[in-house]
């Protein structure tokens, strides 16, 4: 592995998104603030802009150092470097893949906690923040990949799309579903097989994206 | 080590609407071979191939003795490569990239960065989107000649530049050739580029090389001979002959095998020679390219 250029190429991505993270990691702040205090609607508020920060988060990343890298021809630039394609695949994975985690991470976090620590807001509510978070981790490996592999701006933005209409159609599925809708307002975080096989089924689906990546972008015989 | 800095053999690549066939080509280390052809001729392709950026259909490619594309990896270590359609980043300053670029290459000379900074009259400090197209261009090529790289790659780096933009970055190529070791391949649409930096000139056309020769003896063999002759004369079909025009008394006679019998065969067919004259690497290249032409298009009919 080539593996002080794949570095390089990380901590450029990241330089080069410092600013707008740091803005979104305040809102992030604030709209978790908004979770703490003693209402339902600014649950719900609070809920929508964490919803609407993580999937701009991911568009940004993904934007910035993918799709934009193409469009403002800096790949030739890139591809010019000692590295293959693979590497190129790892860096925009790992830099990609680490920044949203952290970020995805910490509301994570701070949901969990607010909802665990509030009195005003039923434990039950755990598994399908958690669910649904999930979900917003799926829907931006597969854009990521999708913007790997397809190398098409047009692509990436029609995948985003429809991910973005998913989210309320999953969201409005997973808290119809009888294992699941019944406890959200319930006082106890109810981990039923349901809820499990979600998460895990959630995992799987973000892990075989990754694998699929780097399949395909292994068969490529054209990168420029 | 091997003689050359890159050896191309029986590649052929095949797009839904174009493809390379037939390409052998090599450069000996440490010369300059300038790469012509008409816009959509292959030069790109050609070139992309030679950094490993597209796979071959068939045939080998070896670039500083590495495998192309499976050891790009290491054959990029000292290619410099720049070609038309490559930016950096708009954002950044230049010094940005010189950072990004040192903290890459432990072979970057920081000092003769700063050297081609003040040559090219380019500010450390400023960002790539804030440079003309001309300061573009040179600021790509520091970043690539200040890791004076082995092999130099440049798909039409002075497209699109001012006279004088381009004779400083000719002048800089001319001043890097002086390092006998280093090879450089650049493609271009100007000629009169080449003519002055190449030593060897290689010419493409439709996805297929119509000529790779070192430059001198090239253009030597290139003559333009002007006769006058009769109504009854009949000029006889020699071999190297790529144009024959006649007008009244007048014939041009264009010819690839140039040499100090041909005047007298016309002579003794009894046509007076006007004279004879010397051609341009441009004008040599058009009849190249129109006479290869010509005879694929000979070929298609008879095979038809």
């Amino acid at each position: 592995m080539n593996a002080s250029i794949i570095k390089q190429l990380i901590l450029k991505d990241w330089y080069f998104n410092r600013l707008p993270l740091l803005l979104f990691t305040i809102i992030a702040v604030l709209s978790l603030g908004l979770f703490s205090i003693n209402a339902k609607s600014t649950f719900y508020i609070g809920l929508v802009l964490i919803i609407s920060l993580v999937v701009t988060v991911g568009a940004l990343l993904i934007f910035s150092s993918v799709v934009n890298e193409r469009k403002n021809q800096t790949l030739a630039f890139i591809m010019s470097l000692p590295l293959s394609f693979l590497d190129y695949t790892k860096a925009k994975i790992i830099s990609n893949l680490s920044v949203f985690l952290v970020f995805w991470s910490i509301l994570v976090t701070g949901i969990l906690l607010i909802i665990y620590y509030s009195s005003h807001l039923p434990n039950g509510l755990i598994p399908i923040s958690v669910i649904i978070m999930g979900e917003l981790l799926v829907s931006y490996v597969l854009v990521l990949a999708v913007a790997l592999i397809k190398e098409s701006e047009t692509w990436t933005i029609v995948v985003m799309g429809i991910t973005n209409v998913g989210i309320s159609l999953f969201m409005f599925l997973v808290a119809g579903l009888s294992d699941i809708g019944p406890y959200i307002e319930g006082p106890i975080a109810l981990w039923n097989s349901t809820a499990i096989s979600i998460v895990i089924v959630e995992l799987i689906l973000a892990i075989s994206l990754i694998g699929i990546i780097f399949y395909l972008q292994s068969r490529k015989k054209d990168y420029l | 080590m091997t003689d050359y800095a890159f050896e191309m053999k029986g590649i052929a690549k095949k797009y839904p609407l174009f493809q390379l066939s037939n390409i052998d080509l090599k450069l000996k280390n440490g010369n300059i071979m300038g790469f012509i052809g008409p816009n959509g001729a292959g030069k790109s392709t050609t070139i992309r191939m030679l950094m490993g950026l597209i796979q071959q259909d068939c045939g080998e490619i070896n670039v500083l003795g590495c495998n192309m594309p499976n050891q790009q990896v290491a054959a990029k270590w000292n290619i410099g490569y720049a070609s038309e359609d490559m930016r950096l980043y708009a954002n950044q300053t230049i010094n940005w990239h010189m950072q990004f670029i040192g903290s890459i290459y432990s072979n970057w000379d920081n000092k003769y960065a700063k050297k081609l900074l003040k040559q090219f009259d380019l500010i450390a400090g400023q960002k790539i989107k804030g440079l003309s197209h001309g300061q573009r261009v040179k600021a790509g090529l520091l970043m690539i000649l200040a890791r004076r790289p082995q092999l130099l790659i440049l798909d039409e780096p002075t497209t699109g530049l001012d006279p004088v933009a381009r004779h400083e970055i000719i002048n800089e190529l001319m001043d890097v050739l002086l390092d006998e070791e280093r090879s450089i391949l650049f493609s271009s649409h100007n000629t009169q580029d080449v003519e002055q930096l190449s030593d060897q000139i290689t010419f493409i056309d439709k996805g297929q090389i119509i000529q790779s020769q070192d430059k001198e003896s090239y253009l030597q063999s290139w003559r333009r001979i002007r006769l006058e002759i009769s109504a009854d004369t009949i000029l006889p079909d020699l071999k190297g002959i790529v144009e024959q025009r006649k007008s009244g008394h007048q014939a041009i006679i264009t010819t690839k095998l140039f040499n100090n019998e041909l005047a007298e065969t016309y002579r003794k067919c009894g046509a007076t020679v006007q004279s004879v004259e010397t051609m341009t690497l441009e004008e040599i290249f058009v009849s190249e390219v129109l006479a290869s032409r010509k005879n694929s298009q000979h070929n298609n009919g008879a095979t038809l």
